[in-house]
């Protein structure tokens, strides 16, 4: 009977965290980078399930990792780092606990960008309206896949481990001939 | 509560999977194999709480139930939660498979230190001591892995009490969170089936048969 209570309730608690999880899903940092105007880099910093990373610092460098430009998103996680030279760039957003994401970022044309002489601020988005132009969060799908996955993994192993331990068992006690 | 690769430097990362190998090797002594069902139970909910996600300000938080695996699990739950950080970051793409060792030891060790808090509910006069003691070992995992967050990320070179104020006052809510699910968990596990609890009478009557 108590197997049963604490069976119900585990798949209740279970049920929840599916439940819950779906609806704001995972946790960690994202980040894309689209070209906008002439010299301007739209960087926008969210979390999978779309909700923008508030004032977290995006380093903008070259592709060989010289520092350029640097900002901090704004309320809706974008933050326009501009001017910039055509070419490529690699875009790093990190927020003080320890999250990071990084990205490349590529402007039109066909000249490389030139490194600055020392890393410059650059100011955040201005405040709500969204950006013109700007891409909306896109989230991510939940991962149903990758969640049955773990837990098969899991349970699996687990199996896995006790079935040879069983079988041990079981050729101890069977009689030798 | 994951460091992402790339955040702390090699020596962190080295230090990390050092700390985190002697520790596994310790506890896993610790561990009979007929621990190993309730273990994987605890580590698939550990595994998928960290996808419940709250929004907190400049930051997010998710459900973390180290105190609680703590709680359960005993010295079991230092490879549980090593495993289940492993899935996390293979398949959600949670912290690093460099820092793994570091957020093995941020995680884990706030576990190991939960079960001891809730084994002090023996020696507590107050009229539900379980509920006390789940609670304080709930939150005080939180509150130690908050505090393992910013050593961390000042031996990455960051400012410790700056990085401290930011985890706890991120994290203050999810303490109460994790305090009332620890408090819950007890007294309901104390109640229906006290011996899954690694430090009740009937468990360690249970380990001496075995």
């Amino acid at each position: 009977m108590r197997l049963k209570i604490i069976w119900t309730a585990s798949l209740a608690l279970l049920c929840f965290c599916l439940a819950a999880a779906g609806e704001t899903q995972a946790h960690k940092l994202m980040v894309s980078a689209v070209p906008e105007a002439e010299g301007t880099l739209t960087v926008q910093a969210f979390f999978p399930d779309g909700t923008p990373a508030q004032e977290v610092p995006v380093a903008v460098s070259s592709t060989d990792g010289h520092p350029i430009l640097s900002g901090k998103t704004n309320a809706q996680g974008l933050v326009k780092i501009a001017p910039l030279a055509p070419g490529a760039y690699r875009v790093e957003v990190g927020d003080p606990l320890g999250h990071r994401a990084e990205t490349r970022g590529v402007l039109p044309g066909a000249t490389p960008p030139q490194a600055a002489p020392s890393p410059r601020e650059t100011t955040p988005a201005a405040a709500p309206p969204p950006l013109a132009g700007a891409p909306a969060p896109p989230g991510e799908a939940f991962p149903w896949g990758n969640l049955l996955a773990g837990l098969g993994f899991i349970f699996g192993v687990a199996a896995f481990i006790l079935v040879l331990k069983l079988r041990a068992e079981v050729r101890k006690l069977a009689p030798r001939d | 509560m994951h460091i992402a690769d790339g955040v702390l430097p090699l020596s962190c990362v080295a230090a990390g999977w050092a700390g985190t190998a002697v520790v596994t090797g310790l506890t896993l002594r610790k561990v009979p194999a007929e621990e190993l069902p309730k273990a994987a139970v605890m580590t698939a909910g550990f595994f998928v709480a960290s996808l419940i996600h709250v929004p907190l300000g400049p930051t997010s938080v998710h459900l973390i139930l180290n105190g609680l695996v703590g709680i359960v699990l005993g010295w079991a739950a230092f490879p549980a939660i090593l495993v289940g950080l492993l899935l996390q970051a293979l398949l959600f793409q949670h912290g690093g498979l460099l820092t793994l060792g570091a957020n093995a030891l941020m995680l884990g060790l706030p576990a190991l230190a939960a079960y001891k808090i809730f084994g002090l509910r023996h020696f507590l006069t107050c009229r539900h001591p379980e509920a006390v003691a789940g609670f304080l070992a709930g939150a005080g995992s939180i509150l130690l892995s908050g505090i393992m967050l910013a050593l961390w990320l000042y031996l990455a070179g960051r400012e410790f009490w700056t990085i401290a104020r930011l985890a706890l006052a991120a994290h203050l809510p999810l303490m109460v969170l994790e305090g009332l699910v620890g408090a819950a968990a007890a007294v309901f596990l104390l109640k229906v089936k006290p011996e899954i609890l690694e430090d009740t009478p009937h468990a360690a009557k249970d380990n001496l048969d075995r």
